[in-house]
């Protein structure tokens, strides 16, 4: 009795996704090599491209950890989870949260750190436009209306929480990277362009390698607030110092900067919390992440 | 989409001599004019909330015809028609304008997994039942015909009942649909499965061919593999000579998504797409670009 298409399907999927299985028996003799030969073009090509997916979207990870031993944790990552994704662009969202919680990985947090940033930078590049407020915005705005403004945040504005020295691993990974982030593209190529290369990417083993070394060097004594935004048309981070991450963190939800500006002089010089306040909106602005300033009108007392 | 719509009177147009729109060339496109008709883009690559990908095609849009290729429509999985990707897909047809859209012939997964990957159907009356029932379903979400492209194999069913090309007419008949061919896959199965690649392409029905895809390819100790990371090989520019031959003036592009050259050396390679196409079907007819 003939197969049906479903269960076709259903069992060369299968083949494909499981390491161990060579091929399928529903295909015919090839002319000119073996079946497993040939079924293994896309055995092969499927860890290939996912392996792919995960290099273009990490550069920074695969300059920390190295080619080999980014090989291995690609081919625990694919393992772990098949692509869900119609788009490859997204298909490498759950690395962070897998280093966070996989063995050997986990044990070296800053793996999920160095994915969590470049994970931030790369939705930021294609997050969704918005118009962005200026200086010349604001020029008509009284003082009263300053302190009742709430401001809205482009869609590329994310603040991250991180335990190591970013900064500094980043620029020391600098030549590793041409500096311009471009997330992973599609193609509809085969994509296997060096078979020897190919098996030694897929076959990679870490059982033979060191896992991961933790990095002390670059690790902080408390948790950092890292923000990462677009800024024409590149994606960008900078880590925030203590007032101007509460700052940016209650303006994000939905404080009134009037009432920032007095926890800003609690927090420090009382005098000169006002020019501070208006040196953080400013470089926000500059940054091209405020999108409105939002007045609600006070009514008016009797 | 029904019979009462002539092909010969919304068969789109002719657009000439193109290119895969790839990131690294957007600035070489837009700061020269680089001798090229129109552009193929990767419709999931910009299928994106914004940023720069969309910024630079909007202004690609606005000087060359464009027009779109996906890779994960899947046409022939058993899996449910995803829904949230053509309504992405339909939404960013509304936004370039694409002469047309095309897809592969294949399947991409079962069962919510995407193996990223053009597998092969097997060519069965069922299999061609269920991809011709798909293909009217996405050409009545879009409202319009779309392209099916033949795709490059390593394996072949043991349960198919006819051979490629007759599959292949058999989609664009029934499902009344437009054919995208590619020459390079074609060569790289003919040689993979043994056979005749003139066989294929003189089996396809011409009036269905909206546009050719060329491509290079790369030779394991045993077979063919689509890589698109080298130029068109010479064997793939004679068949293309014999598609010229059958189909006329089809508009051309070349692939190339790995080891991408510069924009010009691209340009030259479609030079030579141009020459070839004058020396079959003489100048007049292939400058007749829309």
């Amino acid at each position: 009795m003939s197969l049906s298409l479903a269960e076709l399907q259903k069992r060369v999927q299968a083949a494909i996704l499981a390491p161990d299985r060579p091929f399928v028996d529903l295909i015919k003799p090839p002319p000119r090599d073996s079946a497993k030969t040939m079924f293994g073009v896309y055995k092969s090509a499927y860890r290939l491209r996912l392996a792919e997916f995960l290099a273009n979207d990490h550069e920074k990870l695969r300059a920390f950890l190295g080619d080999a031993q980014f090989a291995a944790l690609a081919r625990d990552y694919i393992a772990a989870n098949p692509s869900d994704q119609s788009n490859a662009r997204w298909y490498a969202r759950k690395l962070p949260e897998f280093l966070a919680t996989n063995d050997p990985y986990r044990g070296s947090p800053i793996l999920r750190d160095l994915a969590v940033l470049e994970r931030a930078l790369n939705d930021a590049f294609d997050a969704a436009d918005r118009p962005i407020v200026t200086l010349a915005d604001l020029a008509g705005l009284s003082g009263e209306q300053f302190g009742a403004a709430r401001l809205r945040f482009h869609p590329s504005f994310s603040l991250q929480s991180v335990t190591h020295d970013l900064e500094s691993l980043w620029r020391e990974l600098e030549t590793h990277d041409d500096g311009e982030r471009n997330p992973r593209e599609e193609s509809c190529a085969g994509r296997i362009n060096s078979a020897a290369a190919g098996e030694a990417a897929v076959h990679s083993e870490s059982a033979d390698m060191p896992g991961p070394a933790p990095e002390p060097r670059l690790s902080l004594s408390a948790p950092v607030t890292i923000a990462v935004w677009r800024q024409s048309s590149s994606s960008r981070f900078r880590r925030l110092e203590a007032e101007e991450e509460m700052a940016l963190i209650s303006a994000r939800d939905g404080m009134p900067f009037g009432a920032i500006c007095e926890m800003i002089a609690v927090m420090g010089d009382a005098e000169g919390a006002a020019l501070r306040a208006a040196g953080y909106l400013r470089a926000w602005i500059d940054c091209e992440i405020v999108t409105s300033v939002e007045v609600t009108e006070t009514p008016a007392t009797s | 989409m029904g019979p009462s719509n002539p092909m010969s009177d919304c068969k789109p147009p002719y657009l000439g001599f193109g290119l895969g729109l790839r990131a690294q060339h957007y600035h070489a496109i837009l700061s020269g004019e680089p001798q090229v008709d129109w552009f193929e883009i990767i419709s999931e690559n910009y299928m994106v909330p914004g940023g720069q990908p969309l910024r630079m095609l909007d202004r690609i849009a606005e000087r060359y015809p464009l027009v779109m290729h996906g890779v994960s429509l899947s046409i022939a999985s058993t899996s449910p028609l995803d829904m949230a990707y053509l309504r992405d897909l339909r939404g960013l047809a509304d936004r370039v304008n694409p002469k047309w859209i095309s897809d592969h012939l294949c399947w991409t997964g079962v069962h919510g997994v995407n193996l990223h990957d053009l597998l092969p159907v097997p060519y069965t009356e069922e299999a061609l039942n269920h991809v011709v029932s798909r293909i009217t379903q996405v050409q009545d979400f879009l409202g319009r015909r779309i392209a099916i492209e033949n795709v490059s194999s390593y394996i072949e069913y043991s349960q198919s009942e006819m051979s490629e090309w007759d599959f292949v007419r058999e989609v664009a008949e029934r499902a009344d649909c437009w054919l995208l061919l590619d020459v390079n896959n074609v060569f790289v199965s003919g040689f993979n499965h043994q056979f005749d690649g003139c066989a294929f392409i003189e089996a396809i029905p011409i009036e269905r061919v909206v546009q050719f895809h060329l491509a290079g390819h790369s030779e394991a100790d045993t077979h063919l593999i689509d890589t698109h990371d080298e130029p068109v090989r010479e064997e793939v520019w004679e068949l293309y000579g014999q598609a010229l031959k059958r189909f006329g003036a089809v508009s051309t592009m070349i692939e190339r998504d790995d080891n991408i050259p510069p924009l010009a050396d691209l340009v030259a390679e479609l030079n030579r797409a141009r020459t070839i196409a004058r020396e079959v079907l003489g100048a007049p007819a292939v400058g007749a670009a829309a």
